[in-house]
């Protein structure tokens, strides 16, 4: 008789996988011999991470609650499961073309990658507070030091630092709205948060005000996770400084494991408050979209301008949010799957482009490269059509998918917002493809040849994000019906 | 049973061409790239001829929906086409007049760099535009839409080097973004209230809502909302400014793109509405306005414009102003019909002007060109000549031409029809007389032999006010000098030469179709053949104000009043020109001038919004508070060594309190409001 039953190890699978690599990644980089270690290291993370993703389909059919009802497997786990483990796949292929360029490979880093994923893994299944709070911390504290891996630029170490001292600081709103909430209902699970605030245990009003004050609190933590505004003001700092895959990461799976245990709160332990956060979520979502278009117009520097446009879309996901239904959820879900493609597409370009030391990361240095180098440049313009949201792309499902939510739900003023918005954003994303195509070169640029790694992110990006701009059927019907399930 | 037609193949084959080009081009010769992007319209033109002749054997409308390609809950999207009169005429309109324009650029582009990138592009604008016209749902519409736009963009900028060309599209995309963006917000009212995009759906829910009278109805909302979209694309005012710019790019997109199809998009797009507009008399009484006031706008710009090209393209714009003043008479019947023949005749003029230019070694001012070709440009260029002679006349409405038939038909609607005004019609009728009046003027100019040739080759644009100024529209503007500046005297050896065949057969046709095109209009033939299509269920009584005869006298003695001004001031007595401009300098002047809209438009949009990021986003936003929180990322940068730690601190101070500040509002809320 075991006390744990052999499902229990199948639903968290993946994870199993993930940490088990990064292990052997430790013990690679302390035990062998100097050299090649590096290239070692990512061949293990890569064999890791595809392994995971593979493992995630034996973990989707084994659906169900595991180890005392703390993390749960249904469609919502395995979408994000599938969505982050992906976006780390790309991540480390990218890093295989970035590090050496940069004389930074080493074992060490895939493994914090690795960790990382794992946290953020944990993140999108858990159905309790507490986990999900360490999960979190895991996946913060690898991030914190990626960002600052390239140790000897001042403005990396920099990133890391800011990173770490505000992430801390909106951390503790979100543990002590762990606490608030516990003391309300007397309970960390999240499906039994949502009973008990129906049949409190204190009195009446006063345990749904504890409620609601511990769901600001969360929000605030949340809402500084996924740079929404007025919560934003680390991002372009830390995403600037920070290597250009790192920040390509740092906008994605972070960010989407955030999005997904935002969803998971408030949907479902919150739900009974929901008409008191829906205005917090409404003001956030104009604030992060008006602030990150305005000022990424401003911007040359292209990872900073990345930066502010992911504060705008983090805006975007937010006015779905705002739909409180299931449609939200699905758009959200779908929203994220087609921006984490994007994304990290057009961060990978950027990395190709950087060059030693990150020299070549303003706007200006990529004046002609679009006869130059015509494959990057075209999936740059590709991507940053996307974020556009022109039709056949993915970008403009997300959007669509997003802006019906939110009139389903009758938000006219927020959609109308959200519209005006997302034309001011074609104007600086279309500024790249000017410069891309239309400018000469101020100074012939060096990039390095098109490595086997590159191409393959090359060819992941683009295959998702047209898959999803031409075929959205699937992956929004599984959102679908990963939203019904979550709720239910 | 009726067939499978297989419409996707049409718009698919196009795409095909523009995949091959894209792809393999590079490594192709000249030649093999060229025919590869022939071939592929070619084989979309077979395809819809071999539709047409399917015709008697379906049901019309004929819809054909394959696998859904948006199916979310309440919302199914197919990827769904729609075959009836209508679109059938703009497919054969579009894959006709699109090979033709193929053909004469493997003539035109032939002294071009980045031959199969122009083909591969040609090819991608007829893969949209078919999908526009195609098209079974306002979605898919839209994607051709917004496609077509890019494509005009990427083909307005082909000459990236140059410095206009990249800014002019730049401001065609952008002016047509905000045409889109209205667009966009009355199909979402569409979807939100009708719940489908599916034309079948939405026009059946329609036809069963009464005619509106108040002045905010849903249908006149939407009505109005998709005109602002077509105000965009079909260059009319107040956002017509892309038009005339976008000739920077190559002549045969300015025929196929900027003259026969894509600029009409906007006019489909509303006789396609038009069980929505018949409804809402406010939205049609705007469009009617709007077309008429672009159609004379653009004629008189068009009088005094010393480019070729520019000519041509206020005349399109006017052009478009009459399509839609026919919509917005209620006779879209009309519309298409002017639609169709002036695809016929202003194509040909572009092509014929593309051949002059071509010619002319590069040369686009009339003016100068007469004063290049001792004895007249006629002698060296005949073809040309006479498809040019034809396709004017057939744009002034002389009578036999095609110009004629469809113009006249629209201006007795305008006087007479379901929705009449005769203002308007006067309006219409003044334009009409203008365009017979620029057009002559045009054709004179440059194919007659000039007065004073020697004087005319060296003019006087540097000198703005020259009292003494030796042509007659020479002067007045800066902008003149810097075109004399773009193009430096070293044409005046060039010798003028014929084009080759790839280049006159397409004129021949096309100057056959103008000519003779008008015809399928006579007894209302076409018309009635459309009359399935426009049946929306609203029927108003006519409001004969005129016979259909003496209307046409009028239209008619208007077209040869102009043509007898232009011989009498461009032929006969130069200097009687000479004499009405000193005369009347400051008219002069304002129309020379564009009327300076787009001073004005630079005056009031680019300028305060330019002022206001400077301001507000720079001095406010940027300095005070984004620069002020940041305190100084620049200095960091440069004391990176020793004053590393203070300015950290600093920095993760405010934004710490940033993130405080936002925590208490969170908070506060929450204190406040929750606790109800």
């Amino acid at each position: 008789m075991s006390l744990v039953p052999a499902e229990f190890y199948w639903r968290i699978l993946p994870e199993l996988v993930l940490a088990g690599f990064g292990a052997v990644l430790m013990l690679i980089e302390g035990g062998g011999r100097a050299g090649n270690r590096g290239r070692l290291g990512a061949y293990v993370a890569l064999l890791g991470s595809l392994l995971a993703f593979g493992a995630v389909f034996i973990q989707a059919a084994n659906p169900g609650d595991a180890f005392q009802h703390m993390f749960r497997v249904d469609g919502f786990t395995v979408f994000f499961d599938f969505v982050i483990i992906g976006a780390t796949v790309v991540v480390v292929l990218l890093s295989m073309d970035y590090l050496p360029t940069q004389h930074l490979e080493r074992g060490e880093f895939y493994a914090l990658l690795l960790f990382g994923t794992v946290g953020m893994t944990f993140m999108v299944g858990s159905v309790e507070l507490i986990m999900i709070f360490i999960s979190l911390e895991i996946s913060s504290i690898s991030t914190y030091v990626l960002a600052g891996y390239r140790r000897h630029a001042p403005r990396s170490t920099e990133s890391s630092l800011k990173y770490f001292l505000l992430g801390s600081f909106a951390t503790a709103f979100f543990l002590y709205g762990i606490a608030l909430v516990y003391g309300a209902t007397g309970t960390t699970q999240l499906y039994d948060v949502a009973r008990a605030s129906l049949t409190p245990i204190v009195g009446g009003g006063e345990a749904d005000r504890v409620l609601l004050l511990a769901g600001a609190l969360m929000f605030i933590g949340l809402g500084f996770k996924v740079s929404a505004a007025p919560f934003q003001v680390w991002t372009p700092d830390v995403y600037e400084g920070a290597p250009a895959p790192v920040t390509g990461f740092m906008s994605a799976g972070p960010k989407a494991a955030a999005f997904a245990i935002f969803l998971r709160i408030f949907y479902v332990a919150l739900h009974s408050s929901g008409h008191a956060w829906f205005w917090m979520v409404y003001v956030a979502a104009i604030l992060s979209m008006c602030l990150g278009n305005i000022a990424a117009l401003l911007q040359t520097n292209i990872k900073r301008m990345l930066a502010y446009s992911s504060i705008a879309h983090a805006g975007y996901v937010l006015v779905a949010f705002a739909a409180l239904g299931p449609e939200g959820i699905s758009a959200v879900m779908f929203y994220l799957a087609a921006y984490v493609a994007m994304n990290i597409g057009a961060f990978a370009v950027v990395s190709h482009f950087a060059h030693r030391e990150e020299r070549y990361v303003d706007v200006k240095d990529y004046a002609g490269l679009g006869f130059r180098f015509p494959v990057p440049a075209f999936c740059l313009s590709l991507f940053l059509f996307s974020l556009i949201g022109v039709p056949l792309t993915g970008g403009f499902f997300g959007k669509l998918y997003v802006f019906r939510a939110a009139l389903d739900a009758h938000l006219v003023g927020l959609t109308v917002i959200a519209v005006l918005n997302s034309a001011l954003a074609a104007f600086y994303y279309l500024r790249v493809v000017v410069f891309l195509y239309m400018r000469q070169p101020a100074e012939e640029i060096a990039a390095p040849p098109m490595t086997g790694a590159f191409s393959l992110v090359m060819i992941a990006c683009v295959a998702v994000v047209i898959w999803l701009g031409v075929f959205p059927n699937r992956v929004l019907e599984f959102a679908s019906r990963s939203a019904a399930q979550m709720l239910r | 049973m009726h067939p499978n037609l297989h419409l996707w193949l049409i718009p698919f084959l196009c795409f095909l061409g523009f995949a091959c080009n894209l792809l393999l081009g590079r490594t192709w010769s000249q030649k093999t790239a060229g025919w590869v992007g022939v071939l592929f319209p070619a084989a979309a033109f077979v395809d819809a001829l071999w539709v047409v002749s399917q015709w008697s054997r379906i049901t019309v409308p004929y819809l054909e929906t394959h696998s859904p390609w948006i199916a979310a809950g309440p919302l199914t999207i197919p990827y769904g086409f729609q075959l009836d009169q209508l679109s059938l005429v703009m497919m054969l309109i579009v894959t006709g007049v699109g090979l033709l324009i193929h053909v004469y650029s493997l003539g035109y582009m032939a002294h071009e760099g980045g031959f199969y990138r122009f083909f591969a592009y040609l090819n991608m604008f007829m893969f949209f535009m078919l999908l526009l016209v195609l098209a079974g749902n306002y979605l898919l519409m839209f994607i051709g839409w917004e496609g077509v736009g890019f494509a005009s963009y990427v083909l307005i900028g082909f000459f990236f080097r140059k410095d206009s060309a990249s800014a002019a599209g730049m401001k065609a995309f952008i002016t047509n973004r905000i045409g889109d963006f209205g667009f966009l917000i009355g199909l979402f009212f569409i979807f939100d209230h009708f719940h489908s995009f599916d034309y079948t759906t939405v026009f059946a829910q329609v036809r069963q809502m009464p005619v509106e009278h108040a002045w905010s109805g849903l249908l006149t909302v939407i009505g109005l909302l998709l005109f602002v979209g077509a105000t965009g694309k079909s260059a009319q005012i107040p956002l017509y400014v892309w038009l005339p710019d976008a000739m920077e790019g190559p002549t045969p997109v300015s025929a196929l793109i900027h003259a026969a199809t894509m600029v009409t998009a906007g006019v489909y797009m509303v006789c396609r509405s038009a069980a929505i507009y018949d409804r809402a008399p406010l939205a049609l009484s705007v469009v009617l306005a709007t077309g008429a006031l672009t159609a004379i706008f653009a004629a008189s710009i068009g009088i005094l414009q010393r480019d070729i090209k520019k000519v041509l393209a206020y005349s399109t714009v006017s052009q478009l102003g009459y399509m839609f003043m026919a919509c917005g008479a209620m006779a879209y019947g009309a519309g298409i019909f002017h639609l169709m023949t002036h695809a016929f005749f202003k194509g040909l003029l572009f092509l014929g002007a593309g051949s002059v230019i071509h010619a002319m070694s590069g040369e686009q001012d009339m003016f100068r060109i007469q004063a290049l070709a001792p004895g007249g440009l006629r002698r060296y260029v005949p073809i040309t000549f006479w498809t040019f002679l034809i396709a004017t006349c057939a744009i002034s409405g002389i009578p036999g031409f095609s110009g004629f038939f469809s113009k006249d038909k629209i201006l007795y609607e305008v006087l007479s029809g379901q929705h009449p005004n005769a203002f308007w019609w006067a309006v219409g009728t003044i334009a009409a007389l203008m365009t017979s009046f620029y057009m002559f003027r045009a054709l004179f100019v440059t194919f007659l032999a000039g007065p004073e040739t020697a004087a005319l080759s060296h003019p006087t644009g540097q000198e703005p006010r020259a009292v003494e100024a030796h042509s007659v529209d020479a002067g007045f503007t800066a902008g003149h000098a810097e075109h004399q500046a773009a193009h430096p005297p070293a044409h005046e050896a060039a010798h003028p030469h014929e084009s080759p065949a790839s280049m006159t057969v397409p004129l021949i046709i096309l100057g056959i179709l103008a000519a003779f095109g008008g015809y399928i209009g006579l007894g209302d033939r076409f018309e009635n053949f459309l009359a399935p299509v426009f049946n929306t269920g609203v029927v108003l009584p006519t409001h004969p104000a005129a016979s259909e005869l003496s209307v046409s006298l009028i239209s008619i003695s208007v077209a040869v009043v102009g043509l007898l001004l232009a011989w009498f001031y461009y032929v006969k007595n130069r200097q009687a020109a000479e004499n009405l401009k000193h005369s009347l300098a400051g008219l002069y002047r304002l129309v020379f001038n564009k009327y300076w809209i787009d001073e004005l438009y630079g005056l009031v949009f680019t300028r305060p919004l330019a002022a206001f990021s400077r301001v507000v986003l720079w001095r406010i936003v940027d300095v005070g508070m984004i620069d002020g929180t940041v305190n100084g990322i620049a200095t960091f940068a440069r004391g990176v060594g020793s004053g590393l730690r203070r300015q950290e601190s600093g920095n993760i101070r405010s934004y710490a309190s940033w993130v405080g500040l936002g925590a208490v509002v969170v908070v506060l809320y929450v204190l406040v409001v929750g606790v109800r």
